[in-house]
């Protein structure tokens, strides 16, 4: 065990993803952070909660929160949430491409139930997708509205 | 989105277009006569036919806009035609909101 890991037990963490978790972006990622406060910024990312993050990373709560309140340390933190977030979105994607296919194959099953439910999943989904698309849309065409009405009302 | 908030989301939805149907007016106006533009010059420069006049005034009915004005507008593109002169953005837009000329650059 090398100084480091006496001092820091938390840095249990392989050199790939150490460097993956001191780069963001090609960015230097450790300007203005401890090595433990690297070490912790991937546990406190994937748990569900801080208190449970701190656990996983082995930091007390006092130091966690004092942590939080450095910006350099919650601007580190607020941006692998946001990696982190756009990665589980775009697997999200994947699967439901793959469940879409699942649908698909259900529909031209044998069993006449199971035929029933996947055209009753289908046509709902369906239906729910293109009124969550037509009303984003609007929402759209009104955000829009909003920021040309702002400026000539601003008394109002 | 559960059946009941999607429900709320579009009654808010509704009256804020009733508030705002002259801004999406324009929104919609303009979106329409600056892709004309953009066709009407790819035209002139490559020497091509120039936009179909009543596809314009299609087009913008299939979004939403029941204009009484598109007698107006095919006379002056049709004048542009024939002169074969890039329409004015700001005339375009007034010959077809010719009540209200508060949102014109």
């Amino acid at each position: 065990m090398t100084q480091n890991d006496q001092e820091f037990p938390t840095l249990g963490l392989d050199p790939a993803t150490a460097q993956d978790a001191m780069e963001h972006n090609g960015a230097d990622f450790t300007h203005g952070l401890t090595p433990r406060q690297i070490a912790a910024l991937p546990y406190l990312v994937v748990a569900p909660t801080m208190a449970e993050g701190a656990r996983m990373a082995r930091i007390g709560r006092t130091t966690l929160y004092r942590w939080i309140n450095d910006p350099d340390f919650r601007n580190r933190l607020q941006a692998m949430r946001a990696d982190t977030a756009s990665l589980a979105r775009a697997e999200l994607n994947g699967l439901m491409l793959k469940g879409i296919l699942a649908l698909t194959e259900a529909l031209e099953d044998p069993s006449p139930a199971i035929r029933l439910r996947a055209v009753q999943t289908t046509l709902s989904m369906g239906f729910r997708t293109n009124d969550l698309a037509n009303m984003a849309r609007r929402l759209e065409r009104v955000d829009e509205a909003l920021h040309l009405w702002r400026p000539r009302n601003k008394s109002l | 989105m559960e059946a009941q908030e999607q429900e709320l989301v579009m009654s808010i939805l509704r009256r804020l277009e009733r508030a705002l149907v002259r801004e999406r007016a324009y929104i919609t106006v303009y979106s329409h006569v600056d892709d004309l533009l953009e066709r009407w010059h790819a035209a002139i420069d490559r020497d091509r036919p120039l936009p179909n006049i009543h596809q314009f005034a299609i087009d913008m009915t299939r979004d939403g806009l029941y204009l009484p004005t598109f007698a107006g507008l095919h006379n002056y593109l049709d004048a542009c035609r024939r002169d074969r002169k890039v329409p004015d953005r700001n005339t375009l837009v007034w010959i077809l909101l010719p009540w209200d000329r508060g949102y014109i650059d």
